[in-house]
């Protein structure tokens, strides 16, 4: 329950405080950007954006199909 | 796709670098899985041992014409409605594969009936009081469990002795060293008669198991080779 409220909290953080997809990516079309942002999540090309998009990619492709479950009467 | 993003070397390095950071090591965890192989039974799954050493890669006995009368499924408590011979209360190790249960082997050297209950659905204490037990007991009961399961079993059927605690299951890191090196020189022992046997005909391969230790299977019994993904 408290790792849950946790996790809910952090991400009620990220919701409203972290930039959204159109200030922290590159801008596609400068004349339709709304919202400018410059702070120090705005993705760049750089070698710590690579090795945390690498990280996280890596972690979601190893977590498809979960873990492997002892319970093994779902065969029946 | 404009002038911002288009055409610029940093970001055509960053996407690179991205598909071999992410690409390389998912293309060696995709080898390693297919060489391990998926884990499939309860062996590899608890005792974190590899499919390929310890999974169904020998040839297995099948008995197609198998007279048992097992439980059907997890809620099925069995047949037990007259005398036999033999009495299992067991788990699905005791009724999960009809044709290739440890039974028939049992029917086959003994010649004995055999009836098996499921101890997922029936206690032992009703499987004692029943009419049935108590004017015809059977010669042998067996009670039958995963060994994961022993302890909430024995529990469930009042069957653990006062006093006793449960300990926590043991992993493959927990061995002792005579343990390892048991572990070690079977998985030896399969795959070379997995190699060994790969390329003999149905008939030897079976009579190189019956040599090897399996006691008069009865007649009819055929070697099959299960696929480990069910």
């Amino acid at each position: 329950m408290v790792s849950l409220t946790v996790w809910i909290i952090a991400l009620w953080a990220v919701a409203w405080l972290a930039p959204n997809s159109q200030q922290f990516s590159p801008p596609i079309d400068p004349h339709w950007r709304m919202w400018p942002y410059a702070g120090m999540l705005r993705w760049k090309p750089t070698r710590y954006w690579l090795i945390s998009i690498a990280a996280g990619l890596l972690w979601a492709v190893t977590e498809i199909g979960g873990k492997v479950s002892e319970f093994l009467y779902f065969q029946f | 796709v404009n002038s911002f993003t288009s055409s610029s070397d940093p970001h055509r390095r960053f996407v690179v670098w991205l598909l071999a950071l992410v690409l390389l090591p998912m293309t060696g965890l995709f080898v390693a899985g297919v060489y391990l192989q998926p884990l499939d039974g309860d062996l590899t799954r608890l005792g974190f041992f590899a499919e390929r050493e310890f999974g169904w890669n020998a040839p297995q006995l099948e008995f197609p014409d198998t007279r048992l009368d097992l439980p059907r499924g997890l809620m099925d408590p069995g047949h037990f409605g007259r005398y036999h011979d033999i009495l299992v209360l067991g788990d699905s190790f005791a009724w999960g594969s009809p044709k290739m249960q440890w039974q028939n082997y049992l029917i086959a050297a003994t010649n004995w009936s055999l009836a098996t209950q499921n101890i997922n659905s029936v206690r032992l204490r009703d499987v004692l009081g029943s009419p049935v037990f108590r004017e015809h007991p059977p010669r042998i009961l067996i009670l039958e469990s995963v060994e994961r399961e022993l302890v909430h079993h024995l529990e469930e059927n009042s069957l653990l002795c006062a006093g006793a605690m449960p300990v926590a299951p043991s992993r493959a890191g927990g061995m002792t060293d005579a343990g390892a090196r048991t572990a070690t020189r079977l998985g030896r022992d399969a795959f070379w008669q997995h190699s060994a046997s790969r390329e003999a005909d149905p008939m030897e391969r079976c009579q190189a198991q019956l040599r090897a230790g399996l006691r008069c299977p009865q007649p009819g019994a055929q070697l099959v080779r299960p696929s480990p993904i069910r």
